[in-house]
């Protein structure tokens, strides 16, 4: 995995290069819009960590660029712009994330890690949330090692809270996921799910949030 | 203090009506004097047209009676022949001693009289008239020429009151046009408009108060600018140093118990938040005031809550979503907002109640309705603001004096702004019986409810 950073500021790039070292990643650095064309080039790079205050050269107009040559690494905005129009002109010119500065070094890597499995086609990964397991392909669910055998809308529902864990699914939401369209919905129907997956994976795993749905339990 | 209103109104009548008597004066002299010579050509007429024998001087004067002519104007006529005796007169009672020819006033008796004498070939006719008589008629026609006057001035007064109330008239526009800007638009100090209508006195005042407009408005963008783009420039070394902090902890560089830097990472979040929120509230200040959309109160209330969620589950503090009567779940509740400016208002009063509200305690975001608005309450069990402080918390940097949370002191700041801004009502009271703070925010205009897509 070989990853470019473009970054003028010496003192961010320098933690962001040793720290994605440690993970295990190549990766190199561009200190201005200039250096990034040309290392962008080479073609060789599997994801792009992006500020957009750039000397020589901005952010945007480099990214567009890229995307225009036909480059298809995925690339992440790092910048301290967030006001939202910023936002959605970085995810237009082509960007697949936005971090804001300051960001933090594990939910770097945690999105650098998604990118990069999207990337290598692995798109159902095993999602773990402390003692739960769950296993989309396999379809198998575990706590502690030991296969719960669960009814496919609870599946469904532990699936849909599990791949975004701090997340929270209002009745609604839950709704669309678990039913498809013209498919009758009782009105307490997602209470009922929830009370039997409650059931089988532990009272304490889904909380629920008081006026608006459910997530899951917070992670120790 | 002065007033040019007054000042036109007071000169202009007062100076009118002085011109006004003196020409007066003026014309009813003349008048008088004419009148007089009028007289006296009168006397010279009748003397000259009367007839050479008495007993037709008789006649005439008889039929001028009937008429009204000599004898109202009290003429008296004598006649002496050439010896010297007096053949006529025309009165028994007053009786002219014979004067010399010509025109003169005498003095005789009680009152004065006009007389002319003639010498004719055969005669000496004398014709008097009393002085009185001829005052009073001369009077008469003189008070005649008067009357345009006395009608000339009111008709003036009435026309300078209109005149000077429509000259001042583009001040009081002017004044007014200023008065009725609000201090907190954004166009507070956008030039004010010259066009044709702008008189050609006042343009300079315009202009110049538009220069100091523009002057100011170039201050107060500098102003907002700069705090923006010193957060703006703090962002990135702030970000490095927890990066590096970060980093330095992970790798074990830097060992210690672990609680000072605990302590350094907790101060670097609190700075990160104090730019992050001194940014929030540049762009809000920049902000115009908006229109807003329609958006549903429920949502941003169910979001926020999620947001908040797994930090108010850090702290074990219940935090939900409420609904007070007449609002039921199912509503969207949509009202005419910016979601956005929406979204940071209930995050930061939020983000205010979990920081002040100890362990254990409860947190909720109610939505209410009156008659026609809507609005929202966040209510906390936390200790509450004592009341002599309620109304500067939502001061800027203003916290509390006891206060331990580790705010900003511009998360209420924020909310007030973008309450003022969206035209809402914010105000906060402690509650009554459980203790603990409620900020509501309300005021909001109901939009037009949405029938939710429903499944089936």
């Amino acid at each position: 995995m070989r990853l470019l950073l473009v970054e003028d500021d010496g003192m961010i790039a320098e933690t962001v290069l040793e720290s994605m070292r440690r993970e295990g990643y190549a990766i190199d650095w561009a200190q201005d819009g200039r250096a990034a064309e040309l290392s962008l080039g080479n073609g060789v790079y599997d994801l792009v960590l992006l500020d957009l205050g750039l000397p020589r050269k901005d952010g945007f107009d480099l990214l567009r660029g890229y995307r225009r040559q036909g480059g298809e690494a995925p690339v992440i905005i790092l910048t301290a712009r967030d006001a939202v129009n910023d936002r959605i002109r970085g995810l237009d010119a082509g960007a697949d994330d936005y971090l804001i500065k300051p960001f933090d070094l594990d939910e770097l890597a945690a999105r650098a890690r998604a990118l990069l499995r999207r990337r290598i086609g692995q798109k159902q990964p095993v999602y773990t949330h402390g003692e739960l397991t769950l296993d989309p392909a396999a379809h198998e669910v575990t706590k502690g090692g030991v296969r719960l055998a669960l009814v496919p809308r609870e599946f469904a529902l532990l699936q849909a809270l599990i791949e975004e864990p701090a997340r929270v699914f209002t009745r609604a939401e839950l709704e669309d996921k678990l039913y498809g369209w013209g498919e009758e919905v009782g009105s307490n129907t997602i209470e009922v799910h929830v009370h039997s997956l409650r059931r089988k994976i532990g009272a304490e795993q889904v909380v629920t949030v008081r006026g608006v749905g459910y997530r899951l339990k917070r992670r120790e | 203090m002065r007033s040019i209103r007054r000042w036109l109104l007071g000169w202009l009548i007062c100076g009118l009506a002085a011109a006004s008597g003196i020409a007066a004066f003026g014309i009813f002299h003349t008048a008088r004097e004419e009148a007089s010579e009028l007289f006296d050509y009168e006397l010279r007429t009748v003397a000259l047209s009367l007839p050479s024998n008495v007993e037709a001087a008789e006649t005439v004067e008889r039929e001028d009676a009937q008429a009204g002519g000599i004898s109202d104007d009290r003429i008296l006529i004598e006649i002496w022949d050439k010896a010297g005796t007096l053949v006529y007169h025309s009165r028994e009672s007053a009786v002219l001693a014979r004067l010399p020819a010509g025109i003169r006033t005498i003095r005789r008796g009680e009152g004065h009289w006009r007389v002319f004498g003639l010498q004719q070939p055969d005669r000496f006719v004398q014709v008097a008239q009393p002085v009185s008589v001829r005052e009073a008629l001369a009077l008469r026609l003189a008070l005649h020429t008067l009357w345009p006057l006395g009608v000339f001035m009111p008709v003036t007064i009435v026309l300078v009151l209109l005149v000077v109330a429509r000259g001042l008239a583009p001040i009081g526009g002017l004044s007014r046009l200023l008065a009725t800007r609000s201090l907190d638009s954004l166009d507070s100090l956008e030039p004010l408009r010259l066009d044709g209508k702008v008189p050609i006195e006042v343009r300079p005042l315009v202009e110049a108060l538009n220069d100091l407009l523009a002057r100011l408005n170039v201050a107060s963008q500098a102003h907002r600018t700069f705090i923006a783009d010193a957060a703006h420039e703090l962002r990135s070394p702030l970000a490095a140093l927890k990066l590096q902090l970060q980093a330095a902890t992970k790798n074990g560089t830097l060992k210690d118990d672990g609680q000072t830097l605990e302590r350094i990472d907790t101060r670097l979040n609190r700075v990160i938040r104090l730019v992050q929120q001194l940014l929030t509230l540049a762009r809000e200040d920049a902000q115009p005031a908006s229109e807003g959309t329609s958006v549903s109160l429920r949502r941003i209330g169910e979001q926020a809550v999620s947001d908040f969620s797994l930090l108010a589950d850090e702290k074990q503090i219940d935090l939900g979503l409420e609904f007070q009567q007449p609002v039921t779940q199912e509503e969207a509740c949509n009202v005419l907002a910016d979601p956005q400016g929406l979204g940071v208002l209930l995050n930061n009063l939020i983000d205010n109640a979990i920081r002040y509200t100890p362990q254990g305690g409860k947190v909720d975001v109610v939505l209410t309705r009156t008659a026609d608005r809507m609005g929202f309450e966040v209510v906390d069990s936390g200790p509450g603001i004592p009341e002599e402080e309620l109304e500067r918390v939502l001061d800027r940097f203003y916290r509390g004096e006891h206060t331990k949370g580790t705010g900003s002191g511009l998360g209420l700041a924020i909310a007030a702004r973008i309450a003022q801004r969206q035209q809402l009502t914010l105000s906060l009271r402690n509650n009554v019986d459980a203790g603990g703070l409620t900020v509501s925010v309300s005021g909001f205009i109901r939009a037009a409810e949405r029938v939710p897509a429903t499944h089936g």
